[in-house]
């Protein structure tokens, strides 16, 4: 078990370098000459060299990347070009806020839509199994910014409950920021719904057909034994490692919610950044968002093997 | 000898046990299962109708997708403009059609090229096995490993948004999923007795993959087909809505979407309309996905 | 267990004579399915006393599993009983609400399936899953149900009951789940067993142990059994009373004996006659073909359902369904012609031709191919923990040699782990020998299939285990016959067709088959294209892996018969590989018998399986059920499991488990070979004459508790 873990951990390390040469390299191509940016077009071509050297533009891409990797690794992330203050205090305030409405969303989408799957399964070919998987089915992959617009104009516009913009002081405190992060929760809740739901679903209904649920039957045990005890367990299995991944997607990959919402979240500050040429904070954060997926990803195979005894006990 | 019970009910369902009457060729039957079910009969009918419009929206369209009129800006919709116009007067429907073929085409050659290439991948990586297998396999896992947005607009920021360049950020990001469910198939199947059958015989490589192999691994390849594509229908739309997908003026739906936000209050239609498109897309698409699954896989699929 | 006697119960009549505890009348039970409503179970009735056991046997598609599962009322969800009843103790089950229903399910009724594995939950440990059902219906806490529980599992013969109750199911092995299983069931001493196929995924040795148990429980608990099987063999074990189903109805019920000795319906002797007779008369005779296949169920002809396949059919029997009447002293037949049913003996001979006896001896033929000290080892993965990092190597094919002649079969048996695919994997090259020498007239072949020109590959094919997975789905019937013609013969295109056809009349198929997708065949005519495949190269050796074990027992008989004549027509060598003794002693000229990746035993059929032999060999025949309840049989048992092929015994690789295991030599030294007449040979550290009066000695002993 424990070989498994740092097999894993070795992987995931081994990704992550992979992931942040690919990362670098994407950025260090970006066309637009950094110095001109930030000087200006009109600087002379000395002040620009000199700029360059100052910030290690001139030495070979391997080195420089390799000294941007150990500064990264050290905690220094670099200045940004934008905002002219250090990187990583900006970085971990917007990761913050994206915790946050990771944390909303994810209690509003996980219990439901894992009851949901349940219901499906467990009513399967009714009416009710039919409208849970074909709603669940037209909600996937229907982009954010529409369901969010949707989202918008009812609860907003039409009914004037909550704020339509969430584009809150980056520093407020959650109680603070809680009306602003719900329409943006829902809007990522509902496509996340569908996933756990179709994923509870099918896993469920795949248990229930096993051998195993015939025999906790034919003993005789109630029919809410034989769910809780028999069932669940075995089921739930995929979902879990199916939400676990989710946590990652939650915490970095609202790059669209948060642009339509303008809330000023991890997502969002990938986007500003990639739009102002900001390689230093495009790189770090765009490599903070890597590592906080691995990471999830990691979590969930950890998770699926502690529960799964056939893992466990190999 | 398996579940008994099952078994009979598949024996009564399907394949006869007793051989003796021919059955019906495969595409009847596929039809048969199909029309039996009526959400994935109408996905893919309503998908089949935006194919129609993707191949014949310009002859269709009953305005010019760019002809500009100052005096009818932001009309409410109407006969003459059933979708209404958007705020440079430009016909909301016309623009709506013309933008079918953008995304079918973008998002349908990114998810073809994927196809061969995935495929290509899967069956030789997956035939071949050993170090180069995991080797390749690691790598896919790499570009797994992006959250697909994020990797998107890292490298189009790089390469500068084009068409060209979005059919192949497109492929880049479907190629490690498409040659993953490939390879598991080739894994699968390569152990089957009907190919060992053929190595036996003397079969060269390129027939063991390409006629035994690879007709086997089509049906759950198509599927997974048929869901990145609607997959690359959310990405190119997303990518308009963030100004890094097609440049305007190019009617795309989420370049649309984009531009509407200005005039929500007063036009609400310049914004229901291309996203009511886009669900209606997308929808149907998995309507109609999952349709092919339950109908071609064996076992009928979930459900 | 050692020695001791397991052949059939005393008379039926003397011990069953308990009340009726399950009573089945009229029963009819239909499915919803695409293809309209089918009527899988029809007018069947039965009754099974205390202390009883009831056999129902029949073959895929005969409705009996339906019917034992629709009868207690657990039928999936397109599945419904539209007639009858059912009583067990009195009560009648078919007007119970759900809730009672469950209670009399878990408490009254105890099930033990074919495959323990996936019978058992695998996130929960053995004792909880036995203590939640003494928890449930007896009412005990948790200390108390988990002692019930591990008092269970001692009387299944379990060994270390206490570690077992805290392992999860995917660490035990298939007998001990079983057993596990049949704990379970029993946990409320329940009125009523029901046992489908529990032994069929278990090996011969393995599964001679469970029937030990189920007779010896039988014979303490006074619980009624119904047992579910196709194996007309293992009914012998434990049933007093039998059932024939088939497509839904029963054709015949009887008494044991009578249903051996003097069958009263058509279908029960052609059935008789299909399972080939374990060691009998060394005078071998062809086995019963029975023409046409299992109706279909929406296609059932008027009239009796078994008269298109009927030796005895008339007219009369295709206008009405003759009803499944007593025509004396409990013996039920639903044949009208009853009367003219003859004795099994007199049938068979009539029927069944005489085979010619083939000569074994290899000295006077030629050799065709050899296999010499081959060995396969496929790398191991890491082993438990503590016991260091090297990988240790799975040996599943060592240092073993075999000969075939031309124009011979050779059967290898044994069971699993014991490597016997493995070899002919090695022989034909899918899994290359990592050592030793396999040559073909004399020349040595490559290892790898890749490696080897053409030529050769036509000399050696081979006919697969799974028919399904044989042929490829999305080719014709005619194009996978047509392929190795062109490929191998060179023939052109119309050539190919041509002959094509006429191996498919060879096998018995009609030509129109040409066109046909493999999903539109059966199992057993899949099977008969996959050999017309491998005939089609024109091979001087086959190589059958486990072909008939997948097929219904009528199936089997016919294409053993099938690759028999094949055979005579076109003098090409078997090595026909099975676990099933029967079959293999039917179908070879000489047996090789294989423990663990070595050979035990080899020489010539008839040889092989008398006395003299080896240890292992004894075990394996006296495990196999026969069928035939007046034959005794030793009963050897092997206890413990097959070991892993990472962690072979040292010396003899028996010797852990031989019952006549001598001690120290047989735990440091490999045995020897030892020649006995002809070709025979045993590799024991027993001398062949001392073994010859050790085996004697328990077959007299047999024979005396038979009598006694």
């Amino acid at each position: 078990m424990l070989r498994f873990i740092l097999r894993r951990l070795g992987f995931v390390v081994l990704t992550v370098l992979l992931s942040s040469i690919i990362i670098f390299w994407a950025t260090a191509v970006l066309p637009g000459d950094v110095a001109t940016v930030i000087l200006g077009r009109f600087a002379t071509q000395q002040a620009k060299d000199d700029l360059r050297a100052e910030l290690g533009l001139d030495r070979p891409i391997a080195v420089q990347y390799g000294h941007w990797l150990g500064s990264f690794a050290k905690g220094d992330w670099g200045t940004s070009t934008s905002t002219d203050s250090l990187v990583r205090p900006v970085v971990l305030q917007r990761l913050r806020n994206s915790l946050m409405l990771a944390a909303v969303a994810f209690v509003l989408y996980v219990p439901l839509g894992i009851f949901l799957g349940l219901m499906a399964a467990l009513r399967k070919n009714t009416w009710a199994d039919q409208t849970i998987s074909v709603g669940s089915l037209a909600f996937i992959g229907l982009p954010e910014f529409v369901s969010a617009i949707i989202l918008i104009s009812i609860f907003s516009i039409q009914l004037g409950w909550l704020p339509s913009q969430s584009a809150i002081d980056p520093r407020a405190s959650f109680v603070e920021a809680f009306p602003y992060l719900i329409l943006p929760a829902v809007t990522v809740a509902l496509t996340s719904l569908a996933y756990i739901i179709r994923m509870t679903r099918s896993s469920t209904v795949d248990v229930l057909q096993m051998d195993y649920v015939r025999t906790a039957n034919l003993k005789g045990l109630s029919p809410r034994r034989v769910l809780y005890t028999h069932v669940l367990r075995n089921a739930l299995l995929p979902t879990v490692t199916v939400v676990a991944i989710g946590i990652g997607w939650l915490i970095g990959g609202l790059i669209i919610t948060e642009s339509v919402f303008s809330y000023p979240g991890i997502g969002r500050l990938l986007l500003y950044a990639i739009q102002r040429r900001d390689v230093q904070l495009i790189q770090s954060t765009a490599l903070l968002i890597v590592i906080i997926y691995m990471l999830a990803n990691l979590i969930a195979d950890i998770l699926y093997a502690l529960l799964n005894p056939r893992i466990r006990y190999t | 000898m398996s579940d008994p019970i099952v078994d009979s009910e598949l024996a009564l369902a399907g394949a006869p046990p007793s051989g003796g009457t021919p059955q019906p060729r495969m595409w009847r039957l596929y039809w048969r299962r199909l029309v039996r079910r009526p959400a994935a009969l109408v996905g893919t009918l309503v998908f089949c109708f935006f194919v129609f419009l993707a191949a014949f929206g310009p002859v269709v369209a009953p305005y010019d997708y760019q002809a500009q009129d100052a005096k009818a800006r932001l009309e409410s919709p109407s006969l003459q403009h059933p979708f209404g116009t958007d705020q440079f007067g430009r016909d909301i429907l016309s623009r709506i059609i013309v933008g079918t073929r953008n995304i079918f085409v973008l998002g349908g050659l990114g998810t073809l090229l994927a196809a061969v290439v995935g495929t290509a991948i899967g069956l030789a990586s997956g035939y071949i096995g050993g170090l180069s297998d995991e080797v390749v396999m690691r790598l896919l896992d790499v570009l797994l490993s992006f959250p697909a947005l994020l990797l998107a607009l890292v490298l189009l920021s790089t390469v500068g948004p084009s068409n060209l360049n979005l059919v192949m950020v497109i492929t880049v990001l479907y190629v490690p999923m498409i040659a993953r469910v490939v390879r598991s198939m080739v894994l699968d199947l390569k152990t089957k007795e009907f190919v060992e059958a053929a190595r036996v015989r003397g079969e060269r490589r390129s027939y063991l993959l390409f006629r035994e192999i690879l007709p086997n691994a089509l049906p759950p390849l198509l599927v997974e087909i048929s869901m990145r594509f609607s997959y690359s229908i959310f990405l190119v739309a997303s990518l308009g809505y963030l100004g890094l997908g097609v440049q305007p003026p190019s009617p795309d739906w989420g370049l649309q979407i984009n531009d509407a936000r200005n005039f929500y209050a007063l036009a609400p239609w310049t914004l229901l309309v291309p996203a009511g498109v886009i669900a209606a897309l997308v929808v149907s698409t998995n309507l109609m996905s999952d349709g092919l699954r339950q109908v071609i896989l064996p076992g009928g699929g979930r459900n | 267990m050692a020695d001791g006697l397991a052949g059939a119960e005393a008379s039926p009549a003397a011990v069953s004579a308990g009340r009726a505890v399950f009573e089945i009348e009229g029963l009819d039970i239909e499915y919803t399915t695409e293809r309209g409503t089918l009527q899988a179970v029809r007018g069947v009735s039965l009754a099974v006393h205390e202390h009883e056991s009831f056999g129902l046997v029949g073959e895929s598609g005969s409705g009996k599993s339906t019917l034992a599962m629709g009868a207690i009322r657990y039928l999936a969800s397109n599945g419904r009983v539209t007639a009858g009843s059912v009583r067990l103790n009195g009560v009648d089950l078919l007007e119970l609400s759900p809730g009672a229903l469950r209670a009399l399910w878990g408490s009254q009724i105890g099930v033990v399936y074919q495959s323990p594995l996936s019978a058992l939950n695998p996130s929960i440990v053995i004792g909880k899953q036995l203590s939640e059902v003494a928890r449930q219906h007896l009412g005990m806490d948790r200390a108390a149900a988990l002692d019930r529980a591990g008092n269970m599992l001692a009387k299944v013969a379990m060994p270390d009951p206490e570690a077992v109750m805290k392992r999860y199911p995917h660490q035990l092995s298939g007998g001990m789940l079983q057993r596990c299983v049949i704990a379970m069931a029993l946990m409320t001493d329940p009125s009523l067993l029901i046992m489908d196929e529990p032994t069929t995924a278990l090996d011969v040795t393995t599964q001679a142990l469970v029937l030990d148990l189920v007779a010896e429980l039988k014979r303490e608990y006074d619980s009624a059994i119904l047992y579910i099987t196709h194996d007309l063999g293992v009914i012998t074990k434990i049933c007093d009373r039998v059932g024939v189903m088939y497509a839904g109805e029963f054709m015949e019920q009887t008494a044991l004996r009578e249903l051996f000795t003097r069958p009263l319906h058509p279908y029960t002797l052609d059935l008789l006659g299909c399972v080939p007779h374990f060691a009998g008369s060394p005078q071998k005779r062809s086995l019963i073909t029975i023409r046409g296949s299992i109706p279909k169920l929406d296609e059932l002809p008027t009239g009796c359902i078994f008269a298109p396949r009927c030796g005895f059919v008339e007219e009369a029997c295709t206008i009405a369904r003759p009803p499944l009447d007593d025509v004396g002293s409990g013996h039920l037949t639903a044949c009208r012609r009853w009367r003219d049913v003859p004795p099994p003996a007199e049938y068979l001979r009539a029927v069944t031709e005489a085979l010619v006896p083939a000569d074994a001896a290899c000295v006077e033929r030629e050799l065709l191919v050899e296999a010499d000290d081959v060995q396969v080892y496929f790398k191991g993965s890491r082993g438990p923990r503590g016991s260091g990092r090297k990988r240790r190597p799975i040996r599943a094919v060592d240092d073993l040699s075999l000969d075939v002649c031309v124009g011979q079969t050779l059967g290898i048996v044994g069971e699993s782990g014991s490597g016997k695919t493995t070899v002919a994997r090695a022989i034909i090259g899918l899994t290359p020998a990592t050592a030793g020498e396999i040559r073909l007239r004399g020349e040595r072949l490559p290892s790898k299939t890749g490696a080897r020109p053409r030529t050769t590959l036509s000399k050696i094919q081979m006919v697969f285990q799974n028919p399904d997975a044989s042929l490829n789905p999305v080719r014709s019937v005619g194009d996978a016959i047509v392929r190795p013609l062109t490929l191998l013969g060179g023939m052109g295109r119309q050539a190919a067709q041509a002959r094509a056809k006429e191996l498919l009349q060879a096998v018995s198929l009609p030509a129109s088959y040409f066109d046909r997708l493999p999903h539109e065949l059966s199992g057993g005519e899949k099977q008969r294209v996959a050999i017309a495949r491998a005939f089609a190269a024109e091979p001087e050796l086959i190589l059958c892996d486990e072909p008939i074990s997948s097929l219904d027992v009528s199936v089997q008989g016919s294409l053993m018969n099938l690759l028999m004549k094949l055979q005579v027509e076109e003098r090409t060598s078997y090595m026909f590989i099975s676990h099933d003794l029967s079959a293999v002693q039917h179908l070879s000229d000489a047996i090789a018998v294989v423990y663990l990746g070595r050979l035990v035993e080899l020489g010539d059929a008839v040889r092989v399986l008398r006395p003299p032999f080896h240890p292992y060999t004894e075990a394996l025949v006296s495990a196999v059920p026969i069928a035939d309840p007046d034959v005794a049989q030793k009963a050897i048992r092997l206890e413990g499991a097959v070991p892993s092929a990472m962690d072979v015994p040292p010396g003899c690789r028996f010797h852990p488990r031989c019952p006549r295991c001598l001690g120290e030599v047989c735990r440091d030294q490999e045995p020897p070979w030892r020649q006995g007449e002809g070709d025979h040979r045993v590799c024991c550290h027993i001398p062949l004459d001392e073994l010859s009066r050790l085996q004697a000695e328990t077959l007299r002993l047999a024979a005396e508790e038979g009598s006694a």
